[in-house]
This record gives structure tokens, C-alpha cells and sequence, in this order.
């Protein structure tokens, strides 16, 4: 294109323009400071309306007053002076969804904080939407696997479920959604991570660790820290849930977890007191709970006729002392399919991950497993409870008759077998092969301090030994008889070869 | 109880309106006074505001702000009032300001609308739609 056409093109540019009379709905602010703006006018505003302040700064209205709208600020309000002038968009709060946002880091409102180039979405998806209807939905049937066994052996997560992850600090609890994100890798899901009030140095460790282990390639972070606004912290879960609804809608696997939402609960709480709405139990607002229900009751594994996606939701919260029947743990347990319980005392006896067996639940179930890994978590749990009831003898040792001491021990080879480092996680077919062999005893040999060792061995063993075993449970997802057969055989082959056997 | 600045203007307005005109200058004292009592001296700005709210809101009148760049002559005025009145129906009182920015035509604004019909805005409306093919042009 030359000189002449671009100079012909904007004078017809020009010429064609037509001056137009611009109407705005409009208010003026009384009252701003904490976040907070309240605005007279705007007689028309609905409530979770944007509104832009000037200043590159946004609102979304949250009360409706018999004489004024009370609203959050997004972002610096130390422009915003009393008087100044507000212009309703007639937009409810949206974010830009799309394939755009995959491996990016972003803020509540999908504007980039990578530093990369600015977010171009496909559509703007509501923030606040009702979640899908019953009539949608289908129950769920396929596993999430997180890769790590303890929880897929005996707390499935299946596509679409709620898992709450809940515990003390420092019990591990963003490190099972880590592993678990991690573990997705060509599974065909695509994750998103919702920080809400982190430090920036644990959110930039995770992104990092995140890209060296080639998750970036299909997580979206959505960071809300903790030195932003309450209301971004407020808004954060939502954006998230949004921008993984856009995947669902388009038949894909969706996995988003909420890190924490204890911290939102706050955040909502600073909110809703400056708004000066009544404070009720730990002076949380009334609808705390409709807050995260609402947040929750989003996640959905959609049937057929609607495109058969799913969205997996993994709710944090963050427990002080263990007590789990502080106001909001109690309130998020009782909205999600299950929980996943984790313990300070077990996190330092070095029982990692901390989970405690009895406490964690997931009300899906066994429907959540494929069949191979079904056929040996029955016998798991059950032993696994045995031992529970069994352990406070262990002490008296010697005391004991033959059947329960082989009941500890195998227990002790079985707590041996769950443990796992972070940043591992396993495939499940590995998971159902260790399992196999320590449920039907072919461990009680093994010292319990080489149970780690005989794991790691005995399945680079079978990656070599076993290569068709291993493809044929991969693509059944069974446990044959005839499978059985074969790797009690490998097993005991294995066995040939340690040196470290008790008699 | 609390009694709010509108209520206070409320209470204000009707109690001029129930007295003559000759005993306004009482009704203020008084209200100056209980004002004080009350320590809502600092108030009284806000007040004011409320008042002349109710005031037109009772009266019918609807007040509208009006920049220009240049000063309106009388017979823009007219006619601007004119035209206001005939598509609101109501009793029209202009604000007027200056603001060189607007380059031409004006600006109109109440509590809860404004109406830009100014030249600015429209170049920037130009401008944008100017960048808008641009952008389209340099991508393709």
C-alpha cells in the first residue's frame, strides 16, 4: 500500500464520519476510600454492573441503596475524588476467555501480568453466571487422576467432582494441586490455577515450576495477591471459573483450583463490611455461604447433548489448628463432594503427603476408578483401616499375637508404599502394579525402610521386563487374570534378584 | 436517632413552606440554631445540597449543566431551554460553565445523564475508529 491510498482512505475515512451525539448514564461519587466508592445518580445501574471511573479505573456495583449505589474499585482509586464522574457500561463483569489465555499468567480481570503481550480472548464471558442446570449434567464417570496414590487409590476424583484440599499451613496442601496439575500432561485437561492472596515469591515459584515441567503449556494462572485490593481478591475464583467454563462449554476436561478461598472469604468479608452490610458468625456477611455454593456449584461434568465437557473444581482452605469446625471450613466441606484432610503431626512424622486415611472422603467414589485400580483399593482401604485400629499396639510389639503383628506390618509396608515426594507424580498404571503386589503380601519380606527402594527398582524393573504388561493395562484399564498371573511372575522374579530380603 | 442531612432539608422545606415569606428570616434562625444544638454545623454544606434537591424535585424542575467552549448567547439559550422543556416537560434551569477543551457544540448533564454532543468527542470517536482500521491493517 502506498502513500497516496492511505491518504485516500482516511479522507474518505473522514469524510464518511458522522458526528453523533454520545448519551451516557451517569453518577457522581460522594464518598471513596478502602476500595470502596458510593455514587449518587445512576438510577438504571443493575448490581454486578461494570462501571468505568476515568482513569483506567473500573467498578463493579455490588449494593443498590434507596439513594445511592454503593460499589468496589478495581484498581487505584487515589485518583478518584469526590464529585468526579461515573459511567455506567451496562456490562455485567466480564472477562476475555479463549485459547489466548493458555500459558499466560493473569489477573482477575484477564489483563496479562507476564509480561507478554496483551490478552486478545475469543468472547467475553460473564464473571457471575447461574451454573449448569441439572437437566445438562451427567454423573460423573471419569477419573482425574492426580498421580499421586494415596488419593487415587482411596479418594478418586472424578471429572467434574469438588475435592476440597484442607489443612494447617505447611501441611502440603498446594503441593497436591501442583502434583496434580503436573500430572495432566497429555491427559487432555486443561488447568487453571487461581491464586488469591499468595506472597508473589510463592506464586512466582510455582509458575516456574509450573513451566520447567512443561505444564504452562495447558495451565492459565489467574493471580489476585496479596498486596492487590480486596475486591480483585473477591473477584479472582470467579474470573477463574469463567475463563475455565469457556473450555467446558467447548467439550474439553477442566480442572481449576482455588488456592485458598479462606482468603477469599476474607477478602469478601473486608468488602462487605465496608459496604456496611450486617456482619454475622466471625463477622462473615450472611451470604458467605452462597458466596462459595455459587462458586462450587459451577463445576459440572455436562452430558452428551451438551458437548460432554467437565469442570473439576479444588477448592483450598486453610484451617487454623486443625480445627475444622471454624465457620468457613465447615461451611465449604459441607458444599463439596469430599475432602481431602491433611495433617501437621503426620506431615512431620514423614507421612507425605499428610493425609489422614479416616477424616478424607470423596463422595464419588469407586465410580471415579478404573477397574484395574478398583480391584486393588478395596483390599487397600480395608487393610488400611485395620491398621488404623491397630496401630496403638504396635508399640507392645512382642506382645501380640501372630495375626495382628502381620496385620502392623503389613499396615507399616503399606504407609511405606503411600508415601511420595513432590513433584512425582506417577502413572496409574505404576500405582495399580506397587499396589497389587504390597496388598497381596509380596512385601512382607522387604524391611520396611527398603520399601522405597524395592518401589523404585522393582517398577523400572517392569518398564523393562514388563513392557507388554504395562501396554496392556494401559489400554484395558484392567487387572485380567491372566495379567495377575503375569506379574506375580514378574514380581517373583524380582525378588531373585535383591539381596535385602528377610527370611 | 439519626437524623439524616436530607431529612433535615426535608423538615426545612416544609416548614418555609408552611410559613409566609416575612417569617423565612425566623424559620432560618431557628433552624441555625437547632443546627448548632446538635453540633451539624459542619453539615450544613451538604444540607444545602440536599435542599435544593428536594426543592427541584418538588417544583418540578430539573437543572441541567451545560459547558461550551464560548459563552451562549441569549437566543441560544431560548431555545436550548426551549427544546430541553418540550421533550422533558418539566421546568428547565441551566448551569452554565466554560471549557475551552470542547473545541465546539456542547456538553448537557444532569444527575444521571450526560449528553455529549461536543466536537471533542467526536474526534476522539474518530480517532478511534481510525486506530481500529490500523490495527485490522497492520495484522493482515
Amino acid at each position: 500500500m502506498d502513500k497516496n491510498q492511505i491518504l485516500e482512505a482516511l479522507t474518505k475515512k473522514i469524510k464518511e464520519h458522522e458526528s453523533q451525539v454520545k448519551l451516557e448514564k451517569t453518577g457522581t461519587v460522594f464518598e471513596v476510600g478502602d476500595g470502596i466508592a458510593k455514587i449518587s445518580g445512576l438510577t438504571q445501574a443493575m448490581a454486578g454492573e461494570m462501571l468505568d471511573f476515568g482513569h483506567d479505573v473500573s467498578g463493579v456495583v455490588l449494593n443498590l441503596e434507596e439513594d445511592f449505589v454503593g460499589a468496589i474499585l478495581l484498581g487505584d482509586y487515589k485518583l478518584i475524588r469526590e464529585g468526579s464522574l461515573v459511567k455506567s457500561t451496562e456490562r455485567i463483569l466480564s472477562v476475555p476467555v479463549g485459547p489466548a489465555l493458555i500459558g499466560r499468567v493473569v489477573d482477575p480481570l484477564g489483563q496479562a501480568l507476564d509480561g507478554r503481550e496483551p490478552i486478545v480472548g475469543d468472547k467475553f464471558y460473564p464473571i457471575e453466571k447461574i451454573a449448569p442446570r441439572v437437566i445438562t449434567r451427567q454423573p460423573v464417570n471419569t477419573p482425574l487422576q492426580t498421580g499421586i496414590k494415596i488419593i487415587d487409590a482411596m479418594i478418586p476424583i472424578g471429572r467434574g467432582q469438588r475435592e476440597l484440599i484442607i489443612g494447617d499451613r505447611q501441611t502440603g496442601k498446594t503441593a497436591i494441586a501442583i502434583d496434580t496439575i503436573i500430572n495432566q500432561k497429555g491427559q487432555n485437561v486443561i488447568c487453571l490455577y487461581v491464586s488469591i492472596g499468595q506472597k508473589e515469591a510463592k506464586l512466582a515459584r510455582i509458575v516456574s515450576e509450573l513451566a520447567e515441567r512443561g505444564a504452562m503449556e495447558y495451565t492459565t494462572v489467574v493471580a489476585a495477591n496479596a498486596s492487590d485490593p480486596a475486591s480483585l481478591l473477591y473477584l479472582a475464583p470467579f474470573a477463574g471459573c469463567a475463563m475455565g467454563e469457556y473450555f467446558m462449554d467447548q467439550g474439553q476436561d477442566v480442572l481449576v483450583v482455588y488456592d485458598d478461598l479462606s482468603k477469599h472469604a476474607v477478602a469478601y468479608r473486608q468488602v462487605s463490611l465496608l459496604l456496611r452490610r450486617p456482619p454475622g458468625r466471625e463477622a462473615y456477611p450472611g451470604d458467605i455461604f452462597y458466596l462459595h455454593s455459587r462458586l462450587l456449584e459451577r463445576a459440572a461434568r455436562l452430558n452428551d447433548d451438551h458437548g460432554g465437557g467437565s469442570l473439576t473444581a479444588l477448592p483450598i482452605i486453610e484451617t487454623q489448628a486443625g480445627d475444622i469446625s471454624a465457620y468457613i471450613p465447615t461451611n465449604v466441606i459441607s458444599i463439596t463432594d469430599g475432602q481431602i484432610f491433611l495433617e501437621t503431626d503426620l506431615f512431620y512424622q514423614g507421612i507425605r503427603p499428610a493425609m489422614n486415611t479416616g477424616l478424607s472422603v470423596s463422595r464419588v467414589g469407586s465410580a471415579a476408578q478404573i477397574k484395574a485400580m478398583k480391584k486393588v483399593a478395596g483390599r487397600l482401604k480395608l487393610e488400611m483401616a485395620q491398621f488404623r485400629e491397630l496401630a496403638t499396639f504396635a508399640q507392645f510389639g512382642s506382645d501380640l499375637d501372630e495375626i495382628t503383628k502381620r496385620q502392623i506390618n503389613r499396615g507399616r509396608r503399606l504407609t511405606e508404599v503411600l508415601k511420595q515426594g513432590q513433584y512425582q507424580p506417577m502413572p496409574v498404571v505404576e500405582q495399580v502394579i506397587i499396589l497389587y503386589a504390597v496388598t497381596h503380601g509380596f512385601l512382607d519380606n522387604v524391611p520396611v525402610e527398603k520399601v522405597s527402594d524395592f518401589e523404585k527398582d522393582f517398577l523400572s524393573y517392569c518398564q523393562i521386563h514388563g513392557q507388554k504388561l504395562f501396554a496392556d493395562m494401559i489400554q484395558t484399564k484392567e487387572l485380567t487374570e491372566g495379567q495377575e498371573e503375569e506379574l506375580k511372575k514378574l514380581i517373583a522374579e524380582f525378588k531373585q534378584t535383591l539381596d535385602y530380603l528377610e527370611s | 436517632m439519626k437524623v439524616s442531612s436530607k431529612q433535615y432539608a426535608q423538615s426545612l422545606y416544609q416548614a418555609l413552606e408552611q410559613t409566609p415569606q416575612n417569617h423565612w428570616e425566623n424559620i432560618f434562625n431557628n433552624f441555625v440554631v437547632l443546627l448548632a444544638k446538635n453540633h451539624l454545623l459542619s453539615q450544613a454544606p451538604k444540607i444545602f445540597i440536599e435542599f435544593k434537591k428536594y426543592y427541584n424535585d418538588q417544583k418540578g424542575i430539573i437543572e441541567f449543566q451545560v459547558k461550551t467552549p464560548v459563552p451562549l448567547n441569549s437566543e441560544q439559550r431560548q431555545s436550548l431551554t426551549q427544546r430541553l422543556k418540550e421533550i422533558t416537560g418539566q421546568k428547565i434551569e441551566l448551569i452554565e460553565s466554560l471549557d475551552r477543551a470542547l473545541i465546539g457544540g456542547l456538553v448537557l448533564q444532569t444527575a444521571d445523564l450526560s449528553i455529549d454532543g461536543s466536537l471533542k468527542n467526536n474526534l476522539q470517536d474518530l480517532k478511534k475508529e481510525i486506530s481500529l482500521d490500523i490495527n485490522y491493517l497492520s495484522e493482515t
